[in-house]
C-alpha cells in the first residue's frame, strides 16, 4: 500500500462489507429451516452451554447458519459450480437433456461385510420367528444412469455385487437393480424422476412386480398373487416435481412435471394403523399416509408417496393372499405401500432409522408376517440402516 | 474459532480490531490482554486457565532471572525451561510416550487420552525465546504482567503463528503507531491470507481429503502425484495464509511481525526451503537449539549430532508421531547431504537442483501427511508404480477435472510471479495499481465470503438411505 488513497479505498470496502454483514445479521430474524438443505437451522443457542463449550460451537453454528442472505450465497455458488468445468455440482452430475445423477457412495469392503453380516445374523431371528427372509436390491439412480456421465466407470456398481455376495445362500435375494440395469435407456428415463434421487410410481411397480415373481418362484407366494398389468392403470399428475437432487441444487434445473401412480383397479377395503412414540398405535385412513400432499400442485416425494414414518400397518381385507409382510424399508420403499397390499392381507412397514423404544428384530420375533423383506437400494450398504 | 469463519470475520474482528483503536491510551493493551484471552476462552474455556497460568510463572520467571545472578539465575532458567517444556510434554506427548514404553517393554500401561490445547507449541516456544533471551542478557524482564501477557497471548499470531520474539516486539508494546497506510496494508494482508487458506488451501484439501479416505493402493500412479503435489500447495497456502493473516492484523493493532513464508519451493536446497519455510520456527530451533550445541563448528560427527537433534526435534513439535519424526529427519539428512561435495555440487546447478528440492518435499509431505509408516510406504509404492496400479484411470481426470485449476492457480501463486507483475504494475502507474488491488481484494473477500457460506453447507441426506 504506497498511497493514502489506496489505503482509503481498500479499508472503505472492507468495513463497507463487514459493517453491512454484520448489521443485517443483527437486524433481520431467524430462520427455522433452510428448504435448500431440508433441515432445520441452529437458532441461537443456550448460555448455559458456557462451560462446556456447546454454547460456542452451537453459536458458530447459529452464525453460520443465521447469516444474511444464505440461501442466495448457496445459489450464487450452485451456478459459479454449475459455469466450472467441475464434473460434479454439490456432488451432483447434470446432464444436458435436465438428468440430475448424484455422485455415487464409495464403501470399504470392511464396511459392507459388517452390514452383510448383520443381515446374516437376523436370518437367524427370522428362522427361529419361523418366517422367510428375504433381501431385495433396488437401483440408486447412479446405478442405472451411469451412461449419462461422461466416464460411466464413475458408477460403483461392483460394491452392490460385493454386498450381495456376503449374504448367506439361505437369505432369498431379488436383485431388482440388475434386472432393471438390463432395460434400455428410454425405459430406465421412464422409471425415475428426473430431478430426483427416486424412482417414480412406475419404477416402484417394476420393482413390486419382480419382487412379487420372485417371491412365487421361489414357492413362498402362490399363483394368485400374480401382478397382472391389466389390473392397473397408469395415472399422472401435472405438478411441479420438488426433487430431492434439485433442492440441493436450488432448484436451477427445470422440474419434473409428471407424478405418476400405477392403480388397482381391483377392490380394496384399506385400513392403516401408525406406531406411536408412546408404543399404543393409533388408526389412520390410508390418504393420511400415501400422496398426502396430492391436492398440492408444488409436490415432493414424500408427498406424494409416503413419509418415512418408523412404523405403520397396512391391511386390506380384498387382498389378493392372506399372508402378511414385514418390510425394512428405505425411502425407496415408499412408493410401494399400496402396491403390497394389494398382495398382502397386512403389510407392516418399519424404517429402521425412526423407530424407538423398540428393534427391527424385536418387532420380527413379536410379528406373526409370514414373510420378511429387507427392502434397500444399491447405495445403503452400510451404517445405521443395519442396526437391527 | 479460527480467522477463515464468518463469526471471526464479522462478529469478532471488528469489536478485537475495533474497540483497541478506539479505547485511551493506558488501556489498550490491557483490553487487548483481556480479548486475546477472550478469543482463546471461546475455543478453551477450561485452557485458558493454563495459558494464564503459563502466562503468571513466565513473568515471574523472567523477573526472577533478571535480578539474579549465577547459580540462582541459572536455577530459574531451569525451572523456567522444565515448566514450560513439561507443559508441552504432558498435553502433547503423553499418549505417544506411554505407547512407546508400552511397545519397546511389552507393557500395558494405561494410554491417557488428554485433549491438547489450541496454540500450546506456539505460545511455549514464545514464553521460552523470551525466558532465555532474558537470561542471555539480550532484553531486560518485562516489569508489567499486562505487557507479558499481551506478548504471549496476542490473539493474531496465538494459534498458529508466526513465532514471535519478544526482542521483535518489545519496543511495540510500548509504543506503536497505526496510520492509514499501515492499517491499510494490514487489511490487504488479511484479505491475501483469507483469500489463500479459503479459496486455494482448502478446495486443494477437498481433493486431498478424496485421495487420502482409503487406501493408496485403491489410487492410481497420477493420482498419487497429484494428491501430494495438491497437499504441497495446501499446506503452503494453508499456513502462509494463516501467517499473512496474522501479520495483516497485526499491522492493524500496530505490530510489525516478521514474515514467516517466502516463496519455499523455489528453493534449490533443503537448506535454502527451511530458510524460507515456517521461518519463526527454523530461526527458533537454530537460535536457541542449534547454535548453542555449537552448530556446525564441531566437526563432522558432532555436527552431524546437532542435525540430528534438531531435526528429530523439529518433526517432533510438528507431532506426536513417528512419521513427524522421520519427515524432520529426512529433512536433517539432505542438509547433512548438501554439505558434502556431491551435495553442493547438485544444489549449485540451474535445474536439477529445483527438481531435487521439490522431489524430496514431496516426499516429505507423504510421511507428513500419512496416517503411519506402513500407508507411508504403500503411498511411496503406489507413486513409484511398485503396487502394479495404473498409470492414470477414471478418476485422474475425474480430479483434474474438479481441481486442476485450483492445482494451477496453487502452482502459479506459490510463485513470486505475482507480485513481479503488481511491481510492474506499479511502475507504470501508482493509482492505477492502488485501484486494481483494491477491486481485486474486493473480488477476493467477496469470494471468500461466498466460499465460506457454502462450506457451511450441509443437507440432511435422509434419501442416501
Amino acid at each position: 500500500m504506497r498511497t493514502r488513497f489506496g489505503a482509503f479505498m481498500i479499508i472503505g470496502s472492507f468495513a463497507a462489507i463487514i459493517f453491512v454483514f454484520s448489521v443485517m445479521h443483527i437486524l433481520t430474524p431467524d430462520l427455522p429451516s433452510s428448504k435448500t438443505e431440508n433441515r432445520s437451522l441452529q437458532a441461537f443457542p443456550a448460555i448455559r452451554g458456557i462451560p462446556s463449550g456447546n454454547f460456542q460451537s452451537q453459536f458458530n453454528n447459529y452464525y453460520s447458519d443465521q447469516f444474511p442472505f444464505r440461501d442466495s450465497f448457496l445459489s450464487a455458488y450452485t451456478i459459479l459450480s454449475m459455469q466450472s468445468p467441475n464434473i460434479y455440482v454439490r456432488k451432483k452430475f447434470i446432464s444436458k437433456d435436465g438428468w440430475i445423477i448424484p455422485q455415487d457412495f464409495s464403501y470399504s469392503h470392511q464396511t459392507m461385510e459388517l452390514a452383510a453380516d448383520a443381515v446374516n445374523e437376523l436370518y437367524e431371528v427370522v428362522q427361529q420367528a419361523d418366517k422367510k427372509l428375504y433381501f431385495t436390491l433396488v437401483p440408486q439412480k447412479s446405478y442405472l444412469f451411469g451412461y449419462k456421465l461422461p466416464y460411466p466407470e464413475l458408477t460403483e456398481k461392483e460394491k452392490a455385487g460385493y454386498f450381495a455376495s456376503h449374504l448367506r445362500n439361505e437369505i432369498s435375494l431379488i436383485n431388482v437393480a440388475d434386472i432393471m440395469d438390463a432395460l434400455s435407456p428410454e425405459e430406465k428415463e421412464d422409471l425415475f424422476f428426473k430431478t430426483d434421487l427416486h424412482w417414480n410410481g412406475k419404477g416402484a411397480y417394476f420393482g413390486f412386480k419382480e419382487i412379487i415373481a420372485g417371491m412365487i418362484d421361489n414357492g413362498d407366494l402362490t399363483q394368485e398373487a400374480s401382478i397382472v398389468d391389466a389390473q392397473f392403470d397408469l395415472v399422472e399428475y401435472e405438478k411441479a416435481y420438488d426433487g430431492d437432487l434439485n433442492r440441493n441444487l436450488s432448484y436451477l434445473v427445470p422440474k419434473d412435471r409428471k407424478v405418476p401412480y400405477m392403480v388397482y383397479q381391483g377392490s380394496m377395503d384399506l385400513a392403516c394403523e401408525i406406531y406411536q412414540e408412546d408404543g399404543s398405535w393409533q388408526s389412520a385412513s390410508f390418504n393420511k399416509i400415501f400422496a398426502s400432499g396430492l391436492a398440492n400442485y408444488e409436490i415432493d416425494y414424500n408427498q406424494a408417496y409416503t413419509y418415512n414414518l418408523g412404523r405403520y400397518i397396512v391391511t386390506n381385507k380384498d387382498s389378493l393372499t392372506d399372508q402378511k409382510i414385514l418390510i425394512l424399508k428405505d425411502s425407496m420403499q415408499n412408493p410401494t405401500t399400496g402396491l403390497f397390499s394389494v398382495v398382502f392381507r397386512e403389510t407392516e412397514i418399519v424404517d429402521v432409522r425412526n423407530i424407538k423404544r423398540v428393534t427391527a428384530k424385536e418387532i420380527i420375533q413379536e410379528s406373526d408376517a409370514d414373510v420378511v423383506l429387507i427392502f434397500y437400494h444399491t447405495s445403503n450398504l452400510t451404517g445405521e440402516m443395519y442396526q437391527f | 474459532m479460527v480467522f477463515s469463519s464468518l463469526i471471526f470475520i464479522f462478529l469478532f474482528l471488528p469489536v478485537m480490531i475495533g474497540l483497541p483503536l478506539i479505547a485511551p491510551l493506558k488501556w489498550k493493551n490491557p483490553l487487548l490482554v483481556l480479548l486475546s484471552l477472550f478469543f482463546y476462552a471461546w475455543g478453551e474455556p477450561y485452557y485458558v486457565l493454563i495459558m494464564i497460568i503459563s502466562i503468571l510463572i513466565n513473568f515471574l520467571s523472567g523477573i526472577a532471572i533478571d535480578r539474579h545472578e549465577g547459580r540462582m539465575r541459572k536455577a530459574w532458567l531451569i525451572f523456567a525451561l522444565v515448566f514450560n517444556l513439561s507443559l508441552l510434554a504432558v498435553f502433547k506427548y503423553t499418549g505417544f510416550f506411554v505407547e512407546n514404553i508400552n511397545h519397546i517393554f511389552g507393557l500395558s500401561v494405561f494410554t491417557p487420552s488428554i485433549s491438547l490445547p489450541i496454540g500450546i507449541s506456539f505460545y511455549t516456544f514464545q514464553s521460552l525465546s523470551y525466558i532465555i533471551d532474558v537470561y542471555r542478557n539480550r532484553t531486560r524482564a518485562q516489569e508489567s504482567l499486562i505487557s507479558v501477557a499481551l506478548y504471549i497471548s496476542l490473539f493474531p499470531q496465538l494459534i498458529a503463528g508466526p513465532i514471535v520474539r519478544y526482542t521483535t516486539i518489545e519496543e511495540q508494546i510500548r509504543e506503536r503507531h497505526i496510520t492509514l497506510l499501515s492499517f491499510g496494508e494490514g487489511v490487504r494482508r488479511f484479505l491475501l491470507g483469507l483469500g489463500k487458506k479459503v479459496l486455494i488451501a482448502n478446495t486443494l484439501g477437498e481433493f486431498v481429503d478424496l485421495a487420502f479416505a482409503y487406501s493408496p493402493v485403491n489410487l492410481s500412479t497420477s493420482t498419487a502425484w497429484l494428491a501430494i503435489l495438491a497437499y504441497a500447495l495446501q499446506i503452503y497456502f494453508d499456513f502462509s495464509g494463516y501467517s499473512d493473516m496474522a501479520i495483516g492484523l497485526g499491522k492493524m493493532l500496530g505490530f510489525e511481525f516478521e514474515e514467516n513464508f517466502n516463496y519455499p519451493y523455489i528453493s534449490r536446497s533443503a537448506s535454502e526451503f527451511w530458510r524460507r519455510w515456517h521461518i519463526s520456527l527454523g530461526t527458533w530451533f537454530r537460535d536457541y537449539l542449534y547454535i548453542p550445541l555449537g552448530g556446525n563448528r564441531v566437526g563432522l560427527a558432532r555436527g552431524a549430532r546437532n542435525l540430528f537433534i534438531v531435526w528429530f526435534l523439529t518433526g517432533l513439535w510438528h507431532g506426536a508421531s513417528w512419521n513427524f519424526v522421520l519427515w524432520g529427519l529426512w529433512f536433517g539428512f539432505f542438509i547433512f547431504f548438501e554439505r558434502t561435495a556431491i551435495g553442493k555440487s547438485l544444489i549449485g546447478t540451474k535445474y536439477l537442483s529445483r527438481v531435487y528440492l521439490v522431489l524430496i518435499v514431496l516426499i516429505g509431505w507423504v510421511m507428513f501427511r500419512s496416517d503411519g509408516l506402513s500407508y507411508a510406504l504403500t503411498y511411496f509404492q503406489v507413486m513409484f508404480t511398485e503396487h502394479g496400479n495404473a498409470v492414470a484411470n477414471v478418476n485422474t481426470i475425474v480430479y483434474l477435472r474438479q481441481y486442476g485449476i485450483s492445482l494451477l492457480i496453487g502452482i502459479l501463486a506459490a510463485t513470486p510471479m505475482w507480485e513481479l507483475i503488481s511491481i510492474k504494475i506499479r511502475g507504470l502507474s501508482v493509482k492505477w495499481h492502488e485501484i486494481g488491488q483494491a477491486i481485486f481484494y474486493t473480488l477476493v473477500f467477496l469470494l471468500v465470503i461466498l466460499s465460506l457460506v457454502n462450506s457451511t453447507y450441509n443437507p440432511f441426506i435422509y434419501f442416501r438411505f
